[in-house]
């Protein structure tokens, strides 16, 4: 028995020590460090927001449509409130939803997606069944939809990306314990008597943790982008509180005026979906084991 | 082969009656009573009771559902809140437009994603492989609504070229037609070449470390026909996929740009449905978006199988 655990503890101590030195080759990555650096940028501005800006967010501080420059950076909005920090505050609900969102749906659909790999048969037909009736339905669509029958606004948009994105991290999970279920460590592990929400929840999510990381990160950009579309098509967040969708949205009825007003929050959205896809495919790359190193090509 | 096509369309009912059922009790959670939205300001307590009854609402849930479902078997989604007509005419006839955008779409995004793959696989590690990839990155994480306002505000705004919006029967202006096609069309093929390029690459990649392709460079063959002959015709199966589900998604998947250059396709025809409260229509027209993807999917599914038979066995 000792033998077994022993074994079962190796393979676990490796998965940690492993993962020490993936972080440490993303971290040292140079494609990823613009993009974290943006990603912590964001995170300090919706955090220090009212440090940040001395304007209020939902107030008239000045003359409507006023020209970027001056006391305004990027001039104001239709009923005089400071565009930049509109945008500033905006970044609040975006990493909010997009967190928040992304969080749930991992919350739900890995254990669904554990359930259904490993007890198989009738748990995996109703559960894949269910994850392809969602899937069935554009993201965009099937978030429109629900937000239409729940009403608009920010909770029901993020119940809405929730379960837009559940199947996702299904089918992640139930393909790792598929391909894990048979491996030795799993089968000693269940040899030496190891109970089954221990062993799911454990040793098999410990070691298919690095597929469902590489998941969240392109969710999380996903989920940016139904946000904001969703609050671009009025469905989101609703107005005053400012959104980057809404403020594009606003802002392309005014392009004469300020062409700034709907191209800043679109850069905003653009530059955290493109830092999030970035790093995602950065750990998508460093999990592969050829490029590891863990594996050595033979016709290298 | 025929168990398979039997069983995947099997499945395909089954997701279909998931869909609908979801759909129909999803709706049944809207706030307020239709009847009385229906009648607006002139309902009086008889006049509610009579549209309750023509409606069916009067009678219990689980009959509103299954005289719902037999209503589906025939074709009937009902009829539209607004105007009275058939929620399926109103698709079907919206269907149309959004079908011819998102053909043009499809069939040009993969025209260029082929070859700029190929270039980018075939020059793995240069100069130009890293640019493609970042222009493919760049693309990948457009979002849909603001690239498109990006080019309403060159071609548009600022150049005069293209008009920002607006759809031109062909039969009235074929000419006018086509120009109102090009911008929802860009828009949407930047985004999707990108992601297309993105998987063709890789799974070029993929296949040029597999062992037969080392054989056949080994027999002598020349690399451009060990590409095209051996590594593009397997990725190609893989790509097929990934096209067909493109396609299927767009379908759907086009309310923002429809609205953005209002295109009255099935985008259009959801979003103002949706912002009316016509319920019936949203129903339908989700109910047809989910048939049309599941559709496509074992079309997909039935072609991948016969190009790769391993699929039969899984």
């Amino acid at each position: 028995m000792s033998e077994r655990a022993a074994t079962v503890t190796a393979e676990t101590n490796g998965t940690a020590r492993r993962r020490r030195s993936f972080l440490r080759r993303l971290l040292r990555d140079r494609s990823t460090t613009l993009p974290l650096l943006f990603l912590l940028l964001l995170v300090l501005v919706a955090a220090g927001a009212d440090l940040i800006t001395r304007y209020d967010p939902l107030d008239p501080v000045g003359d409507p449509l006023l020209p970027a420059g001056g006391a305004f950076l990027l001039g104001t909005d239709e009923i005089g409130r400071d565009i930049l920090t509109r945008v500033i505050y905006a970044s609040r609900i975006t990493l909010a939803v997009g967190v928040m969102s992304s969080v749930g749906a991992l919350l739900i659909g890995v254990p669904l997606g554990l359930l259904a790999g490993w007890f198989g048969r009738f748990t995996d037909a109703v559960v894949m069944r269910a994850m392809d009736s969602v899937l069935s339905i554009p993201p965009l669509l099937l978030a429109l939809v629900m937000v239409s029958v729940l009403g608009g606004n920010v909770f029901v948009a993020m119940l809405a990306i929730v379960l837009v994105f559940i199947p996702h991290f299904v089918r992640i999970s139930r393909a790792e314990v598929l391909s894990l279920r048979n491996l030795e460590f799993v089968l000693a592990a269940q040899a030496v008597g190891m109970p089954t929400w221990r062993l799911l929840l454990g040793t098999i999510l410990r070691n298919a943790i690095s597929p469902v990381m590489v998941q969240f990160s392109l969710v999380f950009s996903r989920a940016v982008i139904v946000e904001a579309g969703l609050s671009f098509l009025g469905l989101g967040a609703q107005p005053p509180t400012p959104t980057w969708g809404n403020m594009l949205n606003t802002g392309r009825g005014y392009l004469y005026y300020n062409t700034l007003y709907a191209i800043i929050p679109g850069v905003a959205i653009f530059l955290t979906v493109l830092s999030l896809n970035i790093v995602g495919d950065s750990l998508r790359d460093r999990l592969d084991p050829r490029d590891a190193g863990l594996i050595k090509e033979d016709n290298a | 082969m025929f168990h398979f096509i039997l069983r995947r369309v099997l499945q395909m009912l089954l997701i279909l009656f998931l869909v609908s059922s979801a759909v129909f009790f999803m709706f049944k959670l809207v706030p307020g009573d239709v009847a009385a939205v229906r009648l607006g300001i002139e309902q009086t307590p008889e006049a509610l009771a009579a549209l309750r009854a023509q409606l069916g609402l009067d009678r219990p849930l689980i009959v509103q559902y299954l005289t719902w479902l037999a209503g589906l078997v025939r074709g009937d989604l009902g009829t539209s809140y607004v105007d009275g007509a058939p929620v399926f005419a109103i698709v079907a006839s919206r269907f149309f437009i959004t079908l011819e955008l998102v053909l043009v779409i499809t069939v040009l995004s993969t025209l260029i994603s082929i070859p700029v793959a190929v270039v980018a696989a075939q020059r793995k590690g240069t100069l130009v492989d890293s640019g493609i990839r970042a222009v493919s990155m760049v693309g990948y994480s457009l979002p849909t609504y603001w690239w498109a306002i990006l080019l309403m505000l060159l071609f548009s705004v600022a150049l005069g070229w293209l008009p920002a919006g607006g759809y031109v029967y062909p039969n009235r202006d074929f000419g006018r037609h086509l120009v109102h096609l090009i911008m929802p069309t860009v828009a949407m093929v930047m985004i999707l070449v990108a992601a297309q390029v993105r998987f063709l690459r890789a799974s070029i990649l993929d296949i040029i470390q597999l062992d037969y392709v080392r054989t056949a460079r080994a027999k002598g063959l020349s690399s451009r026909r060990v590409l095209y002959k051996h590594v593009l015709r397997n990725s190609l199966a893989a790509f097929i996929t990934v096209v067909g589900l493109n396609f299927a998604t767009l379908i759907g998947g086009m309310v923002i740009i429809e609205q953005i250059f209002t295109w009255p396709g099935l985008g259009w025809l959801i979003i103002t449905s949706i912002l009316n409260r016509d319920f019936p229509v949203v129903q339908g027209a989700v109910l047809f978006v989910a048939a049309i993807f599941v559709s496509v999917n074992l079309v997909v599914d039935i072609l991948y199988a016969a190009l790769d038979p391993r699929i039969r066995y899984e």
